[in-house]
C-alpha cells in the first residue's frame, strides 16, 4: 500500500480579535493509494481546514505549520506558488459543499469545466471542446454541447455538483477532496452523487478524502474513517472498526446521532454541549465538559494516542490501562458484540 | 425585447405626466410668481395688462390645461423672467459648460477612484487600504459645496494659482481655459473617487472572498489569471450599472458646483429659474431631467443584462 498523502502534526491558527484561533491542533492523517478516507466531525472541527492546508489555500494571515506536509514524498509546506499550482487541479483536486456559489456565475458551464485542462496539460480548441464534452458525459450529464453553453444557474443543484465533479476531474488528480459534496442536496441526490464519486474512482483509479458530519453518509464510502474533534484526530481507523469497534466517547456520540429507522427510542440522540472556543487554550481533553465518561484526567492532562489495532487508534484516558472499568451504551455494546462475532468468523490481519 | 421597450416607453410617459404635474401644481401652490417682484410698484392697469400678456391671469386649472397641451407638442414655452430663453436656447447656451464640466468630472475621478479600489482591495488591511478608506471617507463626507469653497480659498485665494470664479467661454467653450476649470474638475471629481474606490473595493472584496474564485485557485489557476478570468468581470457588474447614472446626472450640470464657480450652465440656471419662480424654464428642465433619469435607468439594465447572465428583462 502506498502512501499517498502524509500530514503529521498539523497546526493552523488564524489570527482574530478576540485572540488566535487554534483550527488545527496537531492533526496526524494519511491517505494511502486507491483509500477513500472519511474524515468526519461537527463543523468547526478543523477538516476543511486540513484540506485546504494541504493545497494551501487558506486565507493569507492563516499560520500554517507541521512536522510533515507531503504528497507523493513531495514537501507541500512551503512549495513556491508555481510549484504548488501545478499541484491544484493537476494533482490534488477539492469540490466544495454548495456548487452554485462554487460556480462563476458569469462563466459558461464548458468554460469553466475546462479551465484546468487548458492550463495543465495546454489543451485548446477544439480538442479542448470535445475533452470537456467527453468529462461532461462521464459525470452523467445529458447533451454535453447544450450543457456547456449554459450557466450555472440554469442547471439543477444535482446537474452543478455533477458540473463540480467535472471541474475536479478533467485534469487527472491522483486524489480527489470532497468537503461535503452531498450536503446542499436533497437525499435522494446524495445518493445518486455518492454512487457517481465511487465510479468515478473505480475507473479513474481516485484516492480519496471525503469530508462529512454524517456517518451515515461516510458508511456507503469509506475505506477508513478519522474522527475530528476540535483540531484533532480522536479515533480513526477502517470503515468496519469505527462502526462497530468504537472507542471514543465522542465516536459513540455521533454514531448514536445518526437517525436509525429500526430504532425503538421515540427522539434522536444528540450530544450535549457545544465544541470548545477555538481561541481557548485547551487544558486536557478537549472534548471532556461534553463527555458523560471524562475522568479527572481528561480534565488534566490531554489523552495519548493508543492503538487498538494496526489501523485503529483511539485518543482517550478509557484505553488506558489504569482507567476504571466503564461499560459505554446499550447501543455501542450492541455494536460490538456484532464486531465481535464477525472476529471470530473471519480472523483477521492473518 | 420590443414589448420591453414599449413598456418601459409607457412607462416613461406616465411618470413624466406625474412628475410634470406635480411640479406644476407645486409651483402654483407657493405665494408669489415670476412677476410679482418686478410688478409690485407698477399701476393696477399697467400690471393686469402685464399679467394678461404672460397668461398668468388664468385660473391654475387652465393654466395647468395649456401647459400641458404645449408640453405634448414639445413646447415648454418661453423663460418669464429671463425674455428670449426657451428650452431649446438653454440646451444651446447652458449645456456645453455643464457637460464639458460634468465630462472633466467623470475623466477625472472615476478612473482615479477605480485604480484606488482596486489598490485597497489587494492590499487589504495595509496602509494603500486604510488611507484609502480614511480619504474617500472624508471626501464622501464633505459636500462639493464646502470643498469647493475651502479648494476657492486656498488654492485661488491664498495660493492664487487658479481664478476663483468664471468659465472659458467662445473658442475656449471645450478646449481651452483650462485654469479656470481645475477647482470645479476637483470639486466633482473628488467626489466621484471616493464614491469608486468604495464601491469598487467592496465589489472586489466580495469577489475575492466568493467561493467561485477559491474553485478557480484548486484548478491551479495563477493568480493574475483569476483575476483576469473570475474577479474582473463579477467585480464590475456594480460599476457598469452605476456609471450611466453618473454620466447623465454630471453632464446636466451640478448645482452647488456651478453656483459658487459662477459658470453659466444648466445647474446654475435651473437655480435661478427656480429663485424667480421661471414656470416653463422649471417644468422644462424638471421634465428632461426625469426623462434622461429614466432613459439611463433602462440602459443600465440593459448593461445588467449584457454582464450579468443571470439577469433577465424578458421572458424567452
Amino acid at each position: 500500500m502506498t502512501t499517498i498523502i502524509e500530514i503529521k502534526n498539523l497546526q493552523v491558527t488564524f489570527p482574530d480579535d478576540g485572540g488566535p484561533v487554534h483550527a488545527v491542533r496537531g492533526v496526524d492523517l494519511t491517505l494511502n493509494q486507491g483509500e477513500t478516507l472519511a474524515l468526519v466531525g461537527e463543523s468547526g472541527s478543523g477538516k476543511s481546514v486540513t484540506t485546504h492546508a494541504l493545497l494551501n489555500i487558506l486565507p493569507k494571515d492563516a499560520q500554517v505549520s507541521a512536522d510533515k506536509l507531503q504528497f507523493n514524498g513531495q514537501d507541500l509546506l512551503g512549495l513556491s506558488q508555481r510549484d504548488i499550482n501545478q499541484i491544484r487541479g493537476s494533482k490534488i483536486s477539492l469540490i466544495f459543499q454548495d456548487p452554485l456559489s462554487a460556480l462563476n456565475p458569469t462563466m459558461r458551464i464548458g468554460k469553466q469545466i475546462g479551465e484546468a485542462l487548458r492550463f495543465h496539460a495546454h489543451v485548446r480548441g477544439t480538442a479542448l471542446k470535445q475533452a470537456v464534452h467527453a468529462e461532461i458525459e462521464a459525470v452523467g450529464l445529458p447533451d454535453p454541447q447544450l450543457i456547456a453553453r449554459k450557466y450555472p444557474h440554469e442547471l439543477s443543484g444535482g446537474q452543478r455538483q455533477r458540473v463540480m465533479i467535472a471541474i475536479a476531474l478533467i485534469a487527472h488528480p491522483q486524489v480527489l477532496i470532497a468537503d461535503e459534496p452531498t450536503t446542499a442536496l436533497d437525499v435522494t441526490l446524495q445518493a445518486k452523487i455518492i454512487a457517481l464519486i465511487k465510479a468515478q474512482k473505480q475507473q479513474r483509479d481516485l484516492s480519496i478524502i471525503f469530508i462529512t458530519h454524517d456517518l451515515g453518509v461516510v458508511a456507503n464510502i469509506a475505506d477508513r474513517v478519522a474522527i475530528m474533534y476540535a483540531g484533532q484526530i480522536v479515533e480513526v481507523g477502517t470503515a468496519e472498526e469505527i462502526f462497530y469497534n468504537p472507542q471514543h466517547p465522542y465516536t459513540w456520540g455521533l454514531l448514536d446521532s445518526v437517525p436509525d429507522p429500526d430504532s425503538q427510542r421515540e427522539t434522536l440522540f444528540t450530544l450535549p454541549g457545544n465544541p470548545p472556543d477555538p481561541h481557548e487554550e485547551l487544558v486536557g481533553d478537549a472534548f471532556a465538559p461534553r463527555n458523560p465518561y471524562a475522568l479527572a484526567i481528561d480534565f488534566q492532562e490531554e489523552p495519548p494516542l493508543t492503538q487498538v489495532s494496526t489501523t485503529h487508534f483511539v485518543r482517550s484516558w478509557l484505553l488506558d490501562p489504569q482507567a476504571p472499568a466503564y461499560e459505554p451504551p446499550a447501543s455501542i455494546r450492541e455494536r460490538w458484540a456484532i464486531y465481535q462475532q464477525d472476529q471470530r468468523e473471519v480472523p483477521t490481519h492473518g | 425585447m420590443l414589448k420591453v421597450i414599449l413598456r418601459r416607453l409607457i412607462a416613461l410617459l406616465i411618470s413624466l405626466f406625474l412628475i410634470a404635474s406635480a411640479t406644476f401644481f407645486l409651483l402654483a401652490a407657493v405665494p408669489g410668481d415670476a412677476l410679482s417682484a418686478q410688478t409690485d410698484k407698477l399701476p393696477a392697469a399697467t400690471r393686469k395688462q402685464v399679467y394678461q400678456n404672460t397668461g398668468l391671469d388664468q385660473p391654475v386649472l387652465k393654466r395647468y390645461g395649456i401647459t400641458m397641451t404645449n408640453m405634448l407638442h414639445g413646447d415648454f414655452g418661453t423663460s418669464i423672467a429671463d425674455p428670449g430663453m426657451t428650452m431649446k436656447t438653454v440646451i444651446e447656451e447652458k449645456l456645453p459648460p455643464s457637460a464639458r464640466l460634468g465630462l472633466q468630472q467623470i475623466l477625472f475621478g472615476v478612473p482615479l477612484g477605480l485604480l484606488l479600489g482596486v489598490l485597497a482591495a489587494v492590499y487589504k488591511n495595509r496602509w494603500v487600504d486604510r488611507g484609502v478608506t480614511v480619504v474617500s471617507l472624508l471626501l464622501m463626507s464633505v459636500p462639493s459645496l464646502i470643498l469647493g469653497l475651502l479648494l476657492q480659498s486656498y488654492f485661488g485665494g491664498k495660493l492664487g494659482l487658479f481664478p476663483i470664479i468664471g468659465w472659458p467661454e467662445g473658442s475656449d467653450l471645450w478646449f481651452g481655459g483650462w485654469a479656470y476649470t481645475i477647482l470645479p474638475t476637483l470639486a466633482g471629481g473628488l467626489g466621484y473617487i471616493a464614491s469608486y474606490a468604495r464601491l469598487l473595493k467592496n465589489s472586489m472584496l466580495d469577489v475575492l472572498s466568493s467561493d467561485y474564485v477559491l474553485t478557480a485557485r484548486t484548478k491551479g489557476l495563477p493568480g493574475w489569471r483569476v483575476v483576469s478570468e473570475h474577479v474582473i468581470r463579477n467585480a464590475a457588474i456594480p460599476i457598469i450599472t452605476s456609471l450611466p447614472v453618473t454620466v447623465a446626472f454630471s453632464i446636466t450640470g451640478s448645482v452647488f458646483v456651478e453656483s459658487i464657480f459662477v459658470i453659466p450652465g444648466v445647474g446654475q440656471y435651473f437655480v435661478q429659474a427656480l429663485t424667480n419662480r421661471d414656470v416653463p424654464i422649471i417644468m422644462g428642465e424638471t421634465v428632461l431631467l426625469a426623462a434622461l433619469y429614466i432613459v439611463t435607468l433602462f440602459i443600465t439594465d440593459l448593461l445588467y443584462m449584457a454582464v450579468d447572465p443571470r439577469i433577465k428583462l424578458y421572458q424567452s
